[in-house]
């Protein structure tokens, strides 16, 4: 049987992920390689991305697919301490020793961390509070009820994979300093499955009003704008709306690319469509929360507001 | 707050129940957490066999997100705002922070509901209560009891509507029906409680929670207890142009 070589971009942020997409779509079946051997620089949302896409590669072939890891040695290091390849090797077959995590805690706000049950998410806000409270506070300037604020967006994000996703999937939170597009520190959330995907979760409640319309566009629309939920209660739906609202209120960006759609609250630093369609179809749902560091009054640039 | 004297004829509410939410998790995330807490008060009330007054304490909450506020708070107000609800009680939040309270403003607004909740040793109402509304509850809150004509001399409105306002009260649950047609605040029902110091209250974890306070007033009136909101006030009679549209259940 044919091995299909899918080459990982350079830059394995959420462009170098729509390029991944896009020959992941291009290939088909078969067993994949995925060859992220001149990888230099990634994202959570970049390396949650490519765990998504040999997930969904290993349920559409039946076949665990090939990894060749990245040969940047700042790259290794980075993906070891975010505990990228104990990940990995649940997903890929790749011919290289497990790296372990290195002793003690990573600097990163949250490692690459499984979702698959409640327990996980309660997991995941205990283990986090400490370390966003320095982080949001001390490196991005967020005032101290801040940290509550993101580990109710952490906690609503993930559980939107355990509740709807009908599939594992995988989280991570880091900081970074996103020179290019922001010229200052950012705190990034990215949240990935490979499930059924708004428009699949949604689906036997909503589609039939929608008829002909119905979308992953209007789909991700219900839910993104309307609080629209595949359950009846009521109650339902409020997350994505208190994440809307929440990153707002700090000038963020937060994304959900699912199947051929993405819908994003986009913040006024900027240039982004709110909502984008005919993007190749990718199994599940992949969401992107953005902070951007809070530039006290009389600071330069734009960016996040402090009044959180 | 009214007269002690008269505060303590009042027999709609016997029982104050302190219910720690944060026994099961410091963190209230997740729907099953907020369903385990929602039961477990649930069970507390039951067990209290009367009309309660239920303090939900936040004091040790952490984080409390979307979801789990829905479980526990939504779904306690809406369970027992319903003509069938299982039995008498009405809620108080206590120990809450400017965290929870937008939480928990996001969700009563969701569901339409009020809550009263204490805030800087004061009573406040939350939720999507309109002008008017809130303004008769600001009302009663200051006389803490009140018949309808002590509320209409008050407010300055006809005894009819004064009427009409303290069951719209009653109807949301921010205020009790008692004895004889007289209404009480939940925060006067709160200060009846021995020893309550206001600002500081002692709480007492899951299992022992439920306390069964005195009876106020001669044994003899008793039978002339009405169940608080044992009325359904959910037909309300002809409401004067001073009545606000009635939200929709």
């Amino acid at each position: 049987m044919t091995t299909h070589v899918l080459p990982v971009p350079e830059t394995l942020d959420d462009r170098g992920f729509e390029t991944l997409v896009t020959s992941w779509v291009s290939v088909g079946g078969g067993r994949m390689l995925l060859d992220a051997r001149h990888v230099r620089w990634v994202s959570p949302y970049g390396i949650l991305g490519l765990l998504a896409a040999g997930a969904a590669s290993l349920r559409r072939s039946g076949e665990r697919p090939l990894l060749q890891p990245p040969e940047s040695r700042e790259v290794v290091s980075y993906l070891a301490r975010i505990g990228f390849y104990e990940q990995a090797h649940r997903v890929f077959d790749f011919h290289e020793r497990v790296r372990r995590r290195p002793a003690g805690e990573s600097d990163a706000l949250l490692e690459i961390t499984p979702i698959q049950s409640h327990q996980d998410v309660h997991d995941v806000v205990d283990r986090v509070r400490d370390r966003a409270a320095a982080i949001l506070g001390k490196r991005l300037g967020y005032p101290p009820p801040a940290v509550l604020h993101f580990s109710v967006i952490l906690s609503e994000v993930c559980q939107n994979i355990v509740e709807h996703a009908g599939a594992d999937g995988w989280v991570s939170a880091q900081t970074y300093n996103w020179k290019q597009r922001l010229g200052r520190q950012v705190v990034v959330i990215a949240v990935t499955d490979v499930g059924m995907g708004f428009r699949g979760s949604l689906a036997r409640e909503h589609a039939q009003r929608y008829g002909d319309r119905w979308s992953d566009e209007t789909a991700l629309e219900a839910a993104f704008l309307h609080g629209v939920s595949r359950y009846r209660d009521p109650g339902r739906g409020q997350g994505l709306q208190g994440i809307r609202k929440q990153v707002s209120r700090w000038n963020g960006l937060f994304t959900i690319r699912s199947g051929t759609a993405q819908i994003a609250e986009v913040p006024d630093w900027i240039d982004k469509e709110p909502i984008a369609g005919d993007l190749p179809d990718f199994p599940g749902a992949q969401i992107q929360v953005v902070l951007p560091q809070i530039i006290p009054p009389g600071g330069s640039g734009e960016g996040g507001r402090g009044d959180g | 707050m009214g007269d002690p004297a008269t505060r303590g004829m009042a027999v709609g509410v016997e029982t104050v129940l302190h219910t720690r939410v944060a026994t099961l998790y410091s963190n209230l995330v997740t729907r099953p957490t907020g369903r385990a807490v929602r039961v477990a008060i649930e069970q507390q009330i039951q067990d209290s066999g009367g009309p309660c007054l239920a303090i939900l304490d936040f004091s040790h909450v952490g984080v409390i997100d979307f979801s789990c506020a829905d479980e526990v708070i939504a779904k306690l107000l809406r369970t027992y705002r319903r003509p069938d609800r299982p039995c008498e009680a009405f809620f108080l939040a206590h120990g809450v922070s400017e965290h929870h309270r937008d939480l928990i403003e996001a969700v009563l607004q969701r569901h339409n509901q009020l809550l009263v909740a204490v805030e800087s040793g004061r009573p406040a109402l939350w939720g999507p209560a309109p002008a008017r509304l809130r303004t008769a509850w600001d009302c009663l809150n200051r006389l803490g009891c009140a018949f309808s004509a002590e509320f209409a001399s008050a407010r300055g409105v006809s005894p009819h509507a004064a009427s009409s306002w303290l069951k719209r009260l009653a109807n949301w649950r921010v205020a009790v029906r008692e004895a004889g047609g007289r209404f009480a605040s939940l925060w006067a029902i709160l200060e009846r409680r021995p020893g309550y110091g206001g600002e500081v209250m002692e709480m007492s974890p899951y299992g022992i929670a439920a306390e069964r306070i005195a009876p106020y007033g001669p044994k003899d009136e008793a039978s002339d207890r009405v169940a608080a909101g044992a009325e359904d006030v959910t037909t309300f009679p002809h409401e004067s142009e001073e009545i606000d549209q009635l939200p929709a259940w």
